[in-house]
C-alpha cells in the first residue's frame, strides 16, 4: 500500500532566507560560513546549485564557482521555528511522523492513500509557510525517500511496485540506504556500480566484503525495506554504566571509570550536536541499595573535562557507603541543549 | 532573674532576634534566645553560628540574671499576650521561666545560659557609618543578583568593599551583575580598605532590620572572618564567605557600539507584558534596535507572538539581541531612576544599564543566544 511519505523541504535554509528577503529571490544564495573564512556551505539555493555549489563545500570554493553568490549567515532560530510550523502541518495529516532533521521527515498515513495526502501536504506547506517541499510516496521508507529525491524541487513522485522494478536496476549503488563513500569504494572494487550489478553478484560473494550487511543491502536492492516509521521520542537522557565483575569500592577506581564515561558521553553529545546541563552519578552496592545524585550546571556542556569535574564533585558529595562494596557505577547526562535552542550566556567566572 | 517589660517591646525584641535562631537541630540550645536582664534593659540574643542578632529592649529589672528560652514558644506566646505588660521570673536552679500577666501564668522550660555561644564583638570600631536607608537601598539594588548555586559558594554572597571613602556592593550569579556604590559620609581617617563577601542570607536579614529613614545610622566593622553591623539597639554579626570573589567588573565591556536612552518604567512594563507570553517558551524576548524604532518581540509556538515598540533615542549601530525579560525587570526595578542608559556592544556580549545621570549604579546582563 502506498502510504509512506517522505517530505523534504527544497533548499530549506536558503529558501527561508529568500522568502524573508525579497532582494534574495531569484538570486544565487549561499547560507553558511563567510567566503573569507574556513566555513562551509550549509545550503545553496537552486540558483547557486546551477553553478555547482552544494552543501558541505568550503565557502571559499563556492565563491570561486559562483562569484555573484550572496552569502548569508544561518539563522537557526528562524529555521527551527519554520521547522516546527511544518511539523505542526504534518501533524494534521498523521500522528506517525519520524523527523530526520529540521527539513525532512517520514510520515506513515496508512490506511489513507499516500498520493492524495502527499499532494494535500505539499499544498498546505506552500500555503502556510510560502515554501516548497518535495514529496515522495511509496510503500516503504527507502523508496519514499528515493522518490522525493527524484523530482526536486517542488516535486511529487510516486514509486509503486512497477515503477520500483523499473527504476531500481539502473540505480547507482550509492543511492541505497547506508551506502556511503567507503562501501561504494568497496563495491566498485568488485566491479559493482549499479543495483543490477549488485543483484547479479549475489550474497555469497558480497558477504566476505560487507559482512552481515550484505543481506540487508540485497533486500534494499530488491526494493524491500521493513523499517517502520518511528515517531520521534526525543532523547531525554544518555548514560553509561557498568556492573563490575568484581565488587569495587575504591574511590580512585570509581573516578577512573567516571573519567572514561565522561569521554564517552562527551563524544555521544558531540555526535548528536547537543550539550547537557544536568549530570547524574549512580552507585549500586552489593546489597542492591542504589544511590543517585545530580547537579545542574550553569552552562550546558559537551566538554569531557567539565563532565568529569561534575562527576567527581557529585561523588565527593555522595557519602559513599564504606560498609558495602560498589557493584555498579553510572554517569548520566540530561537536560539537553540542541542546535537552535536558546541559550542564556554567562560570565566565565 | 526577674523583670517586667512592656508586651510590645518584648515582642519586638524577640521577633527581631528570632530570625537568627537555628532551624537545624544540631545544637538544641541554638533553638533558644538568650535573655539577659541588666540595669533597666534586657539584652536578647540569638545565633545559628552563621549570623547572630542582638537586640536591647527596656525593662524594669528587679533581679539581674540570664536564661535561654526556646524561641518558638516564647515568641509566639509573647506575641499573643493581651496585656500591656508582662512579668517574667526565672528560677535559676532548673532554668525555668514563669510569665505572668493579669490572672495568667505560663511556665516555660529553658536551657542554662552558660552553654549559649558567645557572640563575637567588633574588636574596634572602624568608624564606617551609613544612613540605614542608604544601606537598605544598596542591598535592595544588588542582593537579588546573588547566586543560589551551591557549587560556587562564593557567588552566593555579595562583595562589599570599603575603600576611598566609599562603600561598594556587588553581586552576580554569572548571568547578571548588580553593582551599587555610595560615599561614606563618616569614614575614618587615613588609608584603609577592606573587601568582604557577605552571605546572601545576611543581606536579607540585615535589610529587614535596617530602618527606612536616613536619621538612624548603621556602623560597619570588619574582622578577617566576621562583619559587624551596629544599628543602635540592634546588632548583627555575620560570618563571611571564605575565598576570593572574582573580579567581575573586569569582564564588562568598556566600549559600546549601540546605546539607548529611554524610560525605565516603560521598558519595565513592556518586558512584564512580554514575559506573560514568553514564559511558556524559552522565556526570551528579542530587543530590536534601529534608528527608527526599538521593538520587543517574542514568539512562543503554542501561545502566540509579542510585538511592542518602545520610545527611545538610539545611538550607534542597529542591533538585535535576545534577553531574558525577568532579568531586565530585576535591573530596571533596582535602577531608581526613570531615565535609563542601556548600552550594547553586539548581541553576544554583556550589555550594561545605568541611570542616565548617575554613575553609582550599574547593572550588567548577558544575552540569550541561539546555540
Amino acid at each position: 500500500m502506498l502510504s509512506i511519505i517522505h517530505c523534504d523541504m527544497d533548499a530549506f535554509f536558503a529558501a527561508v532566507e529568500q522568502r524573508d528577503d525579497p532582494d534574495l529571490r531569484g538570486k544565487p544564495v549561499v547560507v553558511g560560513g563567510r567566503p573569507d573564512s574556513r566555513g562551509v556551505v550549509s545550503t545553496a539555493s537552486y540558483e547557486a546549485r546551477r553553478f555547482g555549489v552544494h552543501s558541505a563545500m568550503p565557502s571559499r570554493q563556492a565563491r570561486r564557482l559562483c562569484p555573484e553568490a550572496i552569502f548569508v549567515r544561518p539563522h537557526f532560530d528562524k529555521y527551527h521555528q519554520v521547522s516546527e510550523e511544518i511539523r505542526r502541518i504534518m501533524g494534521q495529516f498523521s500522528d506517525r511522523i519520524e523527523p530526520l532533521s529540521l527539513d525532512e521527515a517520514f510520515l506513515d498515513v496508512s490506511p489513507q492513500d499516500g498520493v492524495h495526502i502527499g499532494r494535500a501536504l505539499k499544498e498546505a506547506i506552500r500555503r502556510q509557510t510560502g515554501l516548497t517541499a518535495s514529496v515522495g510516496v511509496s510503500y516503504n521508507k527507502f523508496l519514499a525517500k528515493l522518490a522525493s529525491d527524484w523530482n526536486k524541487p517542488d516535486g511529487l513522485m510516486v514509486i509503486d511496485e512497477y515503477r520500483a522494478a523499473e527504476l531500481l536496476p539502473g540505480l547507482p549503488v550509492r543511492k541505497l540506504w547506508g551506502v556511503g563513500e567507503r562501501t561504494e569504494e568497496l563495491l566498485e572494487s568488485l566491479g559493482i556500480h549499479t543495483v543490477a550489478d549488485l543483484l547479479a553478484t549475489g550474497e555469497r560473494r558480497l558477504e566476505p566484503v560487507l559482512g552481515g550487511r550484505a543481506g540487508e543491502l540485497l533486500l534494499l536492492a530488491r526494493g524491500v525495506d521493513y523499517r517502520p516509521v518511528q515517531p520521534e521520542h526525543e532523547t531525554k537522557s544518555i548514560g553509561a554504566e557498568t556492573t563490575f565483575d568484581v565488587d569495587q569500592a575504591r574511590l580512585d577506581t570509581l573516578l577512573e571509570v567516571i573519567r572514561e564515561y565522561a569521554d564517552d558521553l562527551s563524544a555521544r553529545l558531540r555526535l548528536e550536536r547537543m550539550k547537557a546541563r544536568t549530570v547524574t552519578v549512580k552507585l549500586r552496592y552489593d546489597n542492591f541499595r542504589t544511590q543517585t545524585r545530580s547537579l545542574t550546571l550553569t552552562d550546558a556542556t559537551d566538554d569531557p573535562l567539565a563532565l568529569y569535574a561534575a562527576g567527581e564533585d557529585l561523588l565527593a558529595r555522595m557519602e559513599v557507603d564504606a560498609e558495602h562494596r560498589v557493584r555498579l557505577v553510572g554517569l548520566q547526562v540530561a537536560n539537553f541543549l540542541r542546535p537552535g535552542d536558546p541559550m542564556q550566556m554567562s560570565l566565565p567566572l | 532573674m526577674k523583670f517586667t517589660a512592656s508586651q510590645a517591646d518584648l515582642s519586638y525584641g524577640l521577633q527581631t532576634v528570632a530570625k537568627a535562631v537555628s532551624t537545624k537541630n544540631t545544637l538544641p540550645i541554638l533553638s533558644g534566645i538568650l535573655i539577659k536582664g541588666d540595669g533597666n534593659r534586657l539584652n536578647l540574643t540569638a545565633t545559628d553560628l552563621e549570623i547572630g542578632i542582638e537586640c536591647m529592649v527596656s525593662a524594669q529589672v528587679a533581679e539581674e540574671g540570664s536564661i535561654v528560652l526556646p524561641a518558638r514558644y516564647l515568641t509566639e506566646i509573647v506575641r499573643k499576650i493581651p496585656a500591656a505588660a508582662v512579668e517574667v521570673e526565672v528560677d535559676p536552679r532548673n532554668y525555668t521561666a514563669v510569665l505572668r500577666w493579669d490572672r495568667s501564668q505560663y511556665t516555660i522550660h529553658g536551657f542554662s545560659p552558660e552553654q549559649f555561644p558567645f557572640l563575637p564583638r567588633a574588636t574596634q570600631d572602624s568608624g564606617n557609618k551609613l544612613p540605614q536607608n542608604v544601606l537598605r537601598n544598596m542591598i535592595r539594588q544588588t542582593a537579588f543578583a546573588v547566586s543560589h548555586d551551591e557549587t560556587r559558594p562564593i557567588l552566593t554572597g555579595a562583595q562589599m568593599t570599603l575603600r576611598d571613602g566609599h562603600c561598594h556592593l556587588l553581586a552576580t550569579d554569572g548571568v547578571r551583575i548588580a553593582y551599587r556604590r555610595t560615599a561614606l559620609p563618616e569614614s575614618p581617617q587615613g588609608e584603609q580598605s577592606s573587601s568582604l563577601v557577605l552571605p546572601g542570607r545576611t543581606l536579607s536579614e540585615l535589610s529587614r532590620l535596617l530602618a527606612a529613614n536616613d536619621e538612624d545610622t548603621v556602623g560597619i566593622s570588619v574582622t578577617p572572618t566576621q562583619a559587624f553591623f551596629d544599628l543602635g539597639d540592634v546588632r548583627l554579626v555575620s560570618r563571611l564567605l571564605e575565598g576570593q570573589y572574582p573580579d567581575v567588573l573586569r569582564l564588562v565591556p568598556q566600549s559600546y557600539s549601540t546605546s539607548l536612552t529611554l524610560s525605565a518604567q516603560q521598558l519595565h512594563d513592556a518586558c512584564e507584558r512580554a514575559s506573560l507570553i514568553a514564559r511558556d517558551g524559552s522565556g526570551a524576548i528579542k530587543l530590536g534596535i534601529d534608528p527608527e524604532r526599538v521593538t520587543i518581540t517574542s514568539s512562543t509556538p503554542e501561545v502566540g507572538q509579542v510585538y511592542e515598540e518602545v520610545a527611545a533615542s538610539v545611538q550607534g549601530d542597529p542591533l538585535e539581541i535576545g534577553l531574558n525579560p525577568r532579568f531586565l525587570m530585576d535591573g530596571l526595578k533596582a535602577l531608581d531612576s526613570d531615565q535609563l542608559l542601556f548600552e550594547f556592544s553586539g548581541n553576544r556580549t554583556p550589555s550594561r544599564m545605568k541611570p542616565q545621570d548617575r554613575d553609582d549604579f550599574l547593572y550588567v546582563v548577558l544575552p540569550i543566544v541561539v546555540w
